[in-house]
């Protein structure tokens, strides 16, 4: 049986990039998260309202920034394997979800945790927690439709129509503090006007927004991989079949 | 120790805080395992089937094989 070797040009490709990005990667994430944990617990001053429960925003926000951005980015991942049908697009934004997942279950738990002291409820149905919650099932059902098919291409083409209409909700939940009375409060860092939090505040959620970046940066490259290896496998034990 | 005790007390706030950063260290330290250990169960999937296979010229397959990329 011949292979289309023209198909693993752009994974091989692939491989070879980001296997030169990958101990990078992992250096990177390390020292922001360090330093990015060691200025959110000693250096950053705690809140005059808030007292300390601020710190936990240092693991909030950036979680849910991430929650937010990778499932834009497995958005525009589907519609590329849509559209151009690029080998790599599919399997990028299948590697990339339950990545979004564990962020958006980690925005929701410690807000969760930051609420009780502060709201004094653990969890309330407000807009913003609301359009969250719907992300994180957005996440699992995303996931879930993956394993539900045993062809993969079929699988590939439900699965960018699911990130791609779900991808509403994002615009959704960036502006539901601002199209709805909530509980949640509004934008304190991308704003139009700049951010609008101190200095000795931002810095270190800065930090803590990087060093996650870094870290997806650092699991998607080791899950796409194993989606491009366990494609070949796939492939291989096709052709064997065929063969006997 | 005064010190020790007021940092791990969190302004009273402890009970929140900790568990907050906590969570966020298992779930991350899971996913990454899980992860590395996924890649390297299908890496030896793969390295056995392609050892159970003759290679030929031109078939493609061994175009496949043999490459280590992290």
């Amino acid at each position: 049986m011949a292979i289309d070797l023209h198909k693993y040009a752009n994974p091989k490709r692939f491989l070879a990039i980001t296997g030169a990005i990958y101990p990078w990667s992992v250096g990177v994430t390390v020292i922001l998260l360090a330093v990015g944990l060691y200025m959110s617990l000693f250096v950053a001053p705690p809140d005059y309202q808030q007292g300390d429960t601020v710190r936990i925003m240092y693991v909030h926000v950036p979680a849910a920034w991430m929650g937010l951005s990778i499932y834009t980015m497995m958005a525009i991942s589907s519609a590329i394997g849509l559209i151009w049908k690029h080998p790599v697009a599919d399997l990028t934004a299948k590697a990339a979800a339950p990545i979004g997942a564990c962020f958006t279950f980690l925005a929701l738990v410690t807000g969760s945790l930051w609420g009780q002291p502060m709201w004094g409820t653990y969890w309330v149905w407000d807009a913003r927690l609301t359009s969250m919650l719907i992300l994180l099932f957005l996440y699992l059902g995303y996931m879930a439709l993956w394993e539900s098919f045993d062809d993969q291409g079929k699988a590939a083409k439900a699965t960018s129509i699911l990130a791609l209409v779900g991808v509403i909700n994002i615009p959704i939940i960036k502006f539901s503090v601002d199209w709805w009375n909530t509980l949640h409060q509004p934008a304190s860092v991308a704003t139009m006007s700049g951010p609008k939090i101190h200095s000795s505040i931002l810095i270190p959620l800065l930090v803590m927004g990087l060093a996650y970046m870094s870290f997806f940066v650092m699991v998607l490259i080791i899950r796409v991989k194993a989606e491009i290896l366990q494609r070949r496998l796939r492939i291989l034990r096709m052709s064997e079949l065929k063969e006997h | 120790m005064e010190q020790v005790t007021a940092f791990f007390d969190m302004g009273g706030y402890g009970l929140f805080v900790w568990p907050s950063f906590a969570i966020s260290a298992v779930v991350l330290i899971v996913l990454y395992a899980r992860s590395q250990s996924r890649l390297k169960s299908v890496e030896r999937e793969l390295a056995a089937a392609q050892d159970g296979r003759p290679r030929r010229a031109g078939s493609g397959a061994g175009e496949l094989s043999g490459e280590s990329l992290t």
